[in-house]
């Protein structure tokens, strides 16, 4: 009997909408235990062999470990994996997701998922206690990740589901597109929104209540018990929850680099924009599952000028808002069609570390809009932004 | 980025799609040691971690290398957990020790450090195996588009405020607009 694990791959063929449970040898966890290394397992067993990545639809895995959907603090990541379509980057890569989701898939029944194939129309999985539905999504096709999530939500899947999408990047074949979860949540840099969307894979919704078994549930609580107790005593991990990830600005280098990464910034240049953001724009915190950190940061703030205000440290390089790309891309051609037709900036509302983004908006020229001065589409912005802060802090936010 | 902060990371103007190695020592070293992703953690690393351990002081790059395989590693390790990568290898607030009793309680298994060790190490050659055989990354003999290793501040055109690439960018940044106000 396995412990920790549930012993069981899902696999989906998106091109026939038929879904298998697979076994995963007991060797296979107890050698990689989960996640990551089970992700690299499958992708060997499947690829190495034939040497070839050549697949026109490469299929994607998300994998979780052992202790995902445990008390183990901060234990909510997701390994996600697939055969990148950047030609300079490695051909296989994986990237991390925080939040809710991987745990889910544990509650669900399974340590992975594979999606393989490619859907004729755009549709969203949605997996309940190890039953796959194959759900038409047409009708969220060009809605941004928050969109996506909230309509979800609402329409069909209730708001106990746990839902990962993409946006109008992934749709439209950026290379970089991410997966997004919960409004914020990202796995990205490696393509991952691209391979969803070359499957037509709009979404992955998860729900579950399968409990997760342990070899002694009374021994690892006591355990959980102390270990969060240690951590909230940790002078790390308070200034992480206290600060977010500013808390770390300005060390080793930090993250923000300067005149094209030559240098890296100031100390002082950090500290002014970490206090700033503390200052007017913190209006709460979020945590991963079982996290008793929270380091993610809920941001209040609207209307800003053309270009992107971005008070994570994080997204100050690689920004990514609701269209899950970086906004240079955004500008060109993925702006989804209920944007506001007001010229000027939108802003959006996600975002763990930063809920708040605006984006850029230029017409056929190139010239950047700019906001009515009479102030015309504010309400229409803050309609939207006050109606997503709403529903977020409904999610059980702190 | 707006009035007072105009020095901001960018390419000609446009934002960086990913990070570039050159902001850290440590960062480079991961991304040319540890191909499979592009983690911008990797400049997260705790201080106390980037004091080089005795019997690596005095040697070339004052064990940054050791230090950089190190931390990668114990992010490799909470990958294969679902635990986060910053808890686990950057601060680090969670230890190895840690992982191994919450495993061994969770499964069964006796797990201790030398036997993570092994399965963090399994996990790496299988990810460089696959690389290998689909002709990935480490094959190549230049892992960094060539414009990373040039010096940015010996090319005129980069030395611009970003208000010279993008005069849209200016002092607007900062209005004190906020919700409710």
């Amino acid at each position: 009997m396995t412990t920790g694990w549930t012993g069981k791959r899902l696999v989906v063929d998106l091109s026939a909408q038929k879904a298998r449970v697979e076994e995963i040898p007991m060797e296979d966890l107890h050698a990689y235990l989960g996640g990551r290394g089970l992700n690299a397992k499958f992708f060997f067993d499947a690829f190495a062999p034939s040497a070839s990545s050549s697949a026109s639809a490469p299929p994607i895995a998300f994998g979780v470990g052992p202790l995902a959907g445990t008390l183990a603090p901060c234990s909510g990541w997701t390994s996600i994996a697939t055969i990148s379509p950047n030609p300079d980057s490695p051909k296989y890569v994986q990237a991390g997701l925080p939040g809710h989701w991987g745990p889910q898939l544990k509650f669900a029944g399974f340590d992975q998922l594979v999606v393989q194939g490619k859907s004729a129309s755009p549709i969203y999985l949605a997996i309940e206690n190890g039953k796959v539905r194959f759900e038409d999504a047409r009708h969220v096709w060009g809605a941004d990740t928050s969109e996506t999530t909230i309509r979800l939500h609402e329409e069909k899947e209730g708001r106990e589901a746990e839902v990962l999408c993409i946006g109008p990047a992934g749709e439209n074949g950026v290379l970089f597109a991410n997966v997004t979860h919960r409004f914020s949540w990202t796995a990205d840099h490696v393509g991952l929104g691209y391979v969803l969307g070359s499957k037509n894979l709009k979404a992955i919704v998860l729900r579950g209540t399968a409990p997760v078994t342990l070899q002694n549930p009374e021994r690892f609580l006591e355990l959980c018990r102390s270990l969060v107790e240690q951590i909230s005593r940790n002078p790390h991990a308070a200034g992480l929850k206290e600060k977010g990830t500013f808390s770390r600005l300005g060390v080793n280098g930090g993250g923000l680099g300067i005149r094209n990464y030559s240098e890296t910034s100031e100390r002082n240049f950090e500290e002014r924009w970490a206090t700033d953001y503390l200052k007017k724009y913190h209006a709460g915190r979020e945590g991963c599952f079982a996290c008793p950190i929270h380091c993610g940061r809920i941001s209040e703030a609207i209307w800003r000028a053309p270009g992107v205000w971005d008070p994570a440290w994080e997204f100050s390089i690689g920004k990514k808002p609701s269209g899950s790309i970086a906004p240079v891309s955004c500008r060109v051609s993925t702006l989804p069609p209920w944007a506001p037709s007001s010229p000027g900036s939108w802003t959006a509302m996600k975002e763990g570390f930063c809920l708040t983004k605006t984006w850029d908006r230029r017409d056929a020229t190139g010239e950047m809009s700019r906001p009515p001065s009479d102030g015309s589409s504010r309400s229409f912005e803050e309609t939207r932004v006050k109606k997503r802060f709403a529903r977020v802090a409904s999610m059980g936010r702190e | 980025m707006g009035k007072g902060l105009e020095q901001v990371p960018h390419f000609e103007g446009m934002d960086l799609p990913v990070r570039d190695p050159r902001s850290s020592v440590e960062y480079a070293l991961s991304r040319a040691l540890f191909p499979v992703e592009w983690d911008y953690l990797q400049s997260f690393i705790h201080p106390t971690q980037s004091v080089p351990s005795p019997e690596h002081q005095g040697s070339e790059g004052n064990g940054v290398l050791e230090r950089v395989t190190s931390v990668e590693r114990l992010k490799i390790l909470a990958d294969m957990n679902s635990l986060c990568p910053l808890v686990v290898s950057r601060l680090p607030v969670l230890s190895v020790s840690h992982v191994a009793e919450m495993l061994s309680i969770a499964t069964g298994l006796s797990e201790d450090l030398t036997s993570l060790k092994t399965k963090v190490s399994h996990t790496l050659m299988t990810e460089t195996s696959l690389l290998k055989a689909l002709g990935g990354k480490p094959e190549k003999a230049d892992l960094f588009p060539s414009r990373f290793f040039k010096d940015a501040r010996e090319r005129n055109h980069l030395e611009k405020k970003v208000s010279e690439y993008d005069p849209s960018r200016d002092h607007h940044f900062f209005q004190e607009e906020e919700i409710g106000s």
